[in-house]
């Protein structure tokens, strides 16, 4: 921004990371106000502080205190920044009966579940590798996982990692098009 | 999380209102953290969190209570610092804030009481 940085310290820079992260789930317009707005807000209390002769600690202190203090209400506004963007994309496909049909669930969600879906794949796939042929079926020893659970657990994590995958493509796609 | 009614004001909000209403006759137009600091003097509370303070500015900007501007990007590059996001309250602010006003007034009174009629 014009060459004008805040203070460099590592707690700004951790805030300004996690700004920068919620707010790519969000639209781009409302997303880079909310960033804009936010490097303004911590540069002034950088400021103020310094007027006030405040060490830098403390500074970093209120502001990581302001930011985690301040987190459920960051998610509830990327959930309804982006319930308001899959309104008016709904909008705009029921004016258009040939639109593709739309994954409506949030980014943010969709990350969750690629993550999930990571997790339970690699937990099924080692349990299968470690354990294949002894913990299941017939040896019946304590504590040995179902080999059904297993399945089902790689079976439903693929199906979720294939469908992540699949909703992310699409937002690549769609932002290159752009 | 339940969602709240249109027109439905918390306690935070109205207090943006009233000061939004107070910053009217000051020099300097409302930015957000001057209205963080603002905020803070109520009672000698510590600054509102990021979250909750910037979510409050977009759903009343986005209700049409205040109305919000960039600042002259000249002004700011000046002073060498990032650019403010200004707020004033608008018409609907107004009334949306005398609204609140009266219906907290009006719960402070007490109500009358009827009694049966004595015989």
């Amino acid at each position: 921004m014009n060459g004008i940085s805040v203070p460099a310290s590592r707690t700004t820079k951790a805030v300004l990371w996690w700004v920068a992260f919620y707010t790519r789930f969000a639209p781009e317009d409302t997303a880079q106000t909310r960033r804009d707005e936010l490097l303004s807000d911590i540069y002034e209390q950088h400021a103020l502080a310094a007027r006030q002769g405040l060490p830098p600690s403390a500074v970093d202190r209120t502001i990581v205190s302001r930011a985690v203090r301040g987190l459920a209400a960051d998610l509830n506004w990327v959930t309804n920044q982006h319930h308001r963007k899959a309104r008016t994309m709904t909008k705009t496909s029921e004016a258009s009966p040939h639109a593709p049909i739309m994954i409506s669930l949030s980014s943010l969600i969709w990350s969750l579940a690629a993550i999930t879906a990571v997790i339970g794949l690699a937990t099924s796939i080692t349990e299968m590798i470690d354990y294949g042929g002894q913990r299941f079926g017939l040896v019946p020893w304590p504590g040995a996982s179902n080999i059904n659970t297993t399945l089902c657990i790689l079976v439903g994590s693929a199906i979720l990692l294939i469908a992540s995958a699949t909703k992310g493509v699409m937002k690549l796609h769609s932002r290159m098009s752009r | 999380m339940s969602r709240r009614k249109d027109g439905v004001l918390l306690p935070l909000e109205v207090r943006i209102l009233e000061l939004a209403e107070q910053w009217e006759a000051k020099p300097e137009p409302m930015y957000g953290f001057s209205l963080a600091a603002a905020l803070s003097e109520d009672g000698g509370k510590t600054l509102t969190a990021h979250g909750t303070l910037y979510k409050a500015l977009s759903r009343m900007t986005e209700a049409g209570y205040l109305t919000t501007e960039w600042e002259d990007p000249a002004l700011a590059e000046t002073e060498r610092r990032p650019r403010r996001r200004l707020y004033r309250i608008s018409a609907d602010g107004r009334a949306a804030f005398s609204k609140a006003r009266t219906e907290a007034t009006s719960a402070l009174l007490p109500r009358p009481v009827l009694r049966p009629v004595q015989p």
